[in-house]
């Protein structure tokens, strides 16, 4: 009886003891495992603040960059407004050169018409002179006037 | 006339003249004149030396030399100017060498023209004019104009003068032209 007792308390302090150390294996696999997964989550915890990091400077970024096309969108709209405003003063000058082009091509094209007019008068007058003088000097003593008197000159400059 | 042609023209006188020049007499000169005025106003006939026999060539040029009474040196000079397919130059050739033997010998030439007729005195006293003031013996060409209206012309390749109604005429009518 007394061997089956301490058998039973042998049995149940190996049974404690196996507990015991059972415990502690586990307490320490769970300790481990939790440091692990606590270093993961630190990490974890970094890696979201370097984001949140860059999410912040991403967005800083993208107010500059909201701001710059805001501006340029600004630029463009006045630009756009001087280059109609300049294609208008363009076109309006463009429209008064081709006026000035065209009345002065009409002072042009009367001058060119009073002057081939006058041209054409000038050389009917020299074909009509032409004609008369011919008539005149068909009288030869008066073109032997006229002849001796080139001869004059001629010999004159020839003396001189 | 182009200038190429002009050019070339101006060469092969030159090259005729190197080789025959001193052998052409004031009486050549006058024939050459003639001949490059006819063929100058006749210039379809210089289209009679495109044949093809050299027979046929030769005839031609004979005629050709005896016709307007040519030396015979210049019947190479057509030959060539039949070989290579060039016979419309001659007028100007053969007017380039009348100039060349004018140079040679120290002459030039003025054609004159007057209306009413001057007399031999009187063309005398124009010939002593050009004499004296070129230096050269004047060698001249006389014809009555009645288009001159009254008065004389001389002129030459470089020189002009002119005394004449219708010169003065032209030039009142040119100066009113300007004015306006």
């Amino acid at each position: 009886m007394i061997k089956l007792f301490f058998a039973w308390l042998n049995f149940g302090i190996i049974l404690a003891l196996g507990y015991y150390v059972y415990q502690r294996w586990f307490k320490a696999q769970l300790h481990l495992a939790i440091q692990t997964k606590k270093n993961q989550l630190q990490g974890l915890q970094n890696q979201v603040g370097s984001l949140e990091n860059q999410i912040k400077e991403l967005s800083i970024d993208l107010v500059l960059q909201q701001n710059k096309a805001t501006d340029l969108v600004t630029k463009l709209q006045l630009w756009q407004t001087c280059f109609v405003a300049k294609q208008a003063q363009q076109a309006d000058d463009f429209e008064k050169i081709q006026i000035k082009i065209e009345y002065n091509n009409q002072i042009k094209l009367q001058n060119l018409s009073l002057g081939l007019a006058q041209k054409a008068i000038l050389a009917e007058t020299l074909f009509q002179t032409n004609n008369l003088l011919r008539e005149k000097f068909e009288n030869l003593d008066q073109a032997n006037l006229i002849l001796k008197d080139a001869l004059t000159k001629l010999n004159r400059s020839a003396g001189g | 006339m182009g200038m190429v042609n002009a050019n070339l023209s101006i060469k092969y006188a030159k090259a005729f003249f190197n080789l025959y020049g001193a052998q052409l007499e004031l009486a050549d000169f006058w024939l050459i004149k003639k001949a490059a005025t006819i063929l100058a106003k006749n210039r379809a006939v210089l289209d009679l030396f495109n044949l093809h026999s050299e027979v046929e060539q030769l005839n031609l040029n004979r005629v050709f030399l005896k016709y307007f009474k040519l030396p015979e040196s210049f019947s190479k000079l057509l030959t060539m100017l039949q070989k290579h397919k060039r016979t419309f130059l001659l007028p100007d050739i053969l007017s380039e060498i009348s100039e060349l033997c004018l140079s040679y010998n120290r002459q030039l030439f003025f054609k004159l023209t007057a209306y009413p007729a001057l007399s031999e005195v009187e063309i005398g006293q124009v010939i002593d004019y050009l004499e004296k003031n070129t230096n050269k013996q004047i060698l001249y060409e006389y014809y009555q104009d009645q288009n001159l209206i009254a008065g004389f012309k001389m002129q030459s390749r470089q020189f002009l003068y002119e005394d004449t109604i219708k010169c003065r005429l032209q030039k009142i009518h040119r100066k009113l032209v300007r004015q306006n």
